[in-house]
């Protein structure tokens, strides 16, 4: 048994990158290939929700606005200016990021849910923008024509290429997060999570440190945007509305408040079951809606919490007992407090 | 001048309203410590309750009323049971993350079983204007008003007189006092949510007539609802009351003498404007924090 934990912990990288590297060709079927792809860029987006929520406690209802706002500032410098789509993706996360600057410097200093309802009306007013400013935005006809990127002369218009651009920014992105949160920021950003007054008396600039969380969630969201733009080569508001912003909460809290693998896993199932139970159709939402409630309630660590307790159990470094209820920090917290 | 007492009346009567639905953001905020993002929703379930009780069982309006009423009730509870109660003693995140699973598990239900279309309303209290001097009142408004506020002072007399009200106050200063004094919290929590639904719902029949029932009508009144509740104080009864008929008249004066383009923003505008300068609202105290 020790041979074997010891084989695991060795292979269960390599394992997983041959699985993910090889994932195009498992998928033949290019309309799947597709749906996977979009799994992956709602990874992303998971991701991004998840430093900014999971990590840092600022609860974003709007954040699918972010995504549109990389999405359309991509597709726009790309069909409108001409300009590369290398420098669209960049541009998305940045311009992304400047309009979470804009209105993080306001709210960045309500708490929880005071936040949480100042990007519910972000996220309103983004989408009635890309709604009504048709002279940008083409309103509700949106942005045709928005080309795919070029690798070193080879077209990534193929889904089964332009899975790899998608998968090489999900690790780049998985990498930075990781070290984000083993740094003196993301532990900054733990802290506030926590308890923002004790954070603040020890010493914790606590909106500065909610701003960068802000910036970087931002950012990877914007890019996850132009990644859907370029991938499905149009861009119109039905993409940003704010049932999308709930579906990307629900995929955070199925996938696991503040865990790196569950945010990928419960981006990519949840975009991926839907395609597979399409006989439900709008029942889906309905379910989302139940499941979030039932994660909250019987398993707070949802998918990332079975993932962790598998690969502990796999690895032999699994102790009975130990992976429960050690989120539960604020227990008992009084409403008013 | 008749334009603006026009306005003015158009605006307290929305504002009524507003503040029926605020009321029930803070009575659950009070004795919950979180926002309930499904109150929105219980608006929308109120409008289909009437539309159901009223137009698809063709009962009159004096029997529709209270039915739907029940059924607001009703709903209330299962959802206070099923996500809420678990989470009594759970952090203020998972809370306020539950209660936007249930809002959206109550939209998309009310969506999957009558679709996205809307569904027109025919008018409680007549279309026909009532001339006082030289100003013409429609009735709905004025009944809108009378109802909101009856109800808001029934609630008051209810939490200051009654045995219940009054364990559901102490509750909601500190729920660890009152369970030791005896005070069975989990009813009151059943309660408060019971009364919040009902307010609630309550709102979304009075609306019913002036807009189409929708399912995603509780996103719309419930933001209204909840910038009224923030500009009057979050964790004040009448606060709430007056947070939103001061958003109904803003609202009525912003059509009037601006666009009705400008009329949507304005919720949201008071909003951010309130979280910046006003965070306490205009009733609301100050809360002190404890680590």
């Amino acid at each position: 048994m020790k041979t074997f934990h010891k084989l695991y912990r060795v292979s269960r990288i390599w394992i997983l990158l041959l699985i993910v590297l090889t994932l195009p060709y498992w998928i033949p079927n290019n309309y799947y290939l597709q749906v996977a792809n979009l799994g992956m860029i709602f990874s992303i987006l998971t991701l991004s929700l998840n430093i900014l929520a999971g990590y840092t406690g600022l609860f974003s209802v709007g954040f699918i606005a972010f995504y549109g706002i990389g999405a359309y500032t991509s597709a726009i410098v790309v069909t409108r200016l001409g300009w590369s789509v290398w420098v669209g993706f960049i541009l998305a996360g940045v311009v992304s990021s400047l309009f979470s600057f804009l209105l993080g410097l306001p709210t960045m200093r309500l708490r929880g849910m005071y936040f949480a309802v100042a990007t519910l009306a972000f996220g309103e007013i983004m989408y009635q923008v890309f709604l009504n400013w048709t002279s940008i935005t083409g309103g509700t006809k949106g942005i045709k024509g928005v080309p795919s990127p070029e690798f070193f002369g080879i077209s990534l218009r193929p889904y089964s290429k332009y899975f790899y651009l998608i998968l090489a920014v999900l690790v780049i992105v998985i990498l930075l997060t990781r070290n984000l949160i083993n740094s003196r920021t993301g532990r900054a950003m733990l802290a506030i999570r926590e308890n923002d007054i004790a954070a603040e008396a020890m010493g914790v600039d606590v909106p500065k440190f909610k701003m960068i969380a802000f910036l970087i969630a931002t950012f990877f969201a914007g890019v996850a945007g132009a990644l859907y733009g370029h991938e499905v080569r149009y861009v119109s508001p039905e993409s940003f509305v704010n049932a999308e912003s709930a579906a990307v909460l629900a995929m955070m809290v199925v996938g696991g408040i503040g865990s790196i693998p569950g945010s990928i896993l419960g981006g990519f199932i949840l975009t991926m079951l839907p395609e597979y139970l399409r006989f439900l159709g709008n029942i889906r939402l309905v379910i989302y809606g139940a499941a979030i409630v039932a994660i909250i309630i019987f398993a707070p660590k949802g998918l990332g919490g079975l993932i962790e307790w598998i690969d502990g159990f796999l690895s032999g470094t699994l102790k009975l007992g130990t992976h429960k209820k050690s989120t539960e920090k604020v227990e008992g917290e009084n409403g008013h407090s | 001048m008749n334009f603006f007492l026009q306005q003015l009346i158009q605006g307290i009567s929305m504002g009524a309203l507003y503040g029926l639905i605020a009321i029930g953001y803070v009575l659950i905020y009070n004795a919950w410590g979180v926002l309930n993002f499904a109150q929105g929703d219980m608006v929308m379930i109120g409008a289909f309750a009437i539309l159901i009780a009223h137009v698809y069982m063709g009962l009159p309006l004096l029997i529709a009323f209270p039915i739907a009423i029940i059924m607001c009730c009703i709903i209330g509870f299962l959802v206070e049971i099923s996500a809420f109660r678990p989470l009594i003693d759970a952090n203020n995140t998972r809370r306020l993350i539950a209660t936007i699973g249930v809002g959206i598990f109550l939209r998309n239900l009310v969506r999957v079983i009558f679709g996205a279309d809307p569904y027109p309303f025919p008018s409680i209290f007549g279309n026909t204007a009532v001339n006082i001097g030289e100003l013409k009142i429609i009735p709905q408004n004025i009944w809108n008003t009378v109802i909101g506020f009856g109800l808001v002072i029934l609630l008051s007399i209810f939490l200051k007189q009654t045995h219940i009200g009054k364990s559901m106050r102490a509750t909601a200063q500190d729920r660890e006092a009152a369970r030791l004094m005896g005070i069975n919290v989990k009813k009151n929590m059943s309660i408060t949510f019971i009364i919040s639904s009902a307010l609630g719902g309550f709102a979304g029949m009075l609306i019913c007539p002036v807009f189409f029932v929708i399912p995603t009508l509780g996103t719309l009144m419930g933001n209204k609802g909840f910038a009224g509740a923030l500009l009057g104080g979050i964790t004040s009864n009448p606060g709430s009351m007056i947070g939103g008929i001061s958003l109904g008249i803003l609202e009525s004066f912003g059509a009037g003498y601006f666009s009705s383009s400008v009329q949507a923003g304005i919720a949201y505008a008071v909003l951010f404007l309130v979280l910046i300068f006003l965070p306490a609202g205009l009733l609301g105290k100050k809360e002190s924090r404890k680590v």
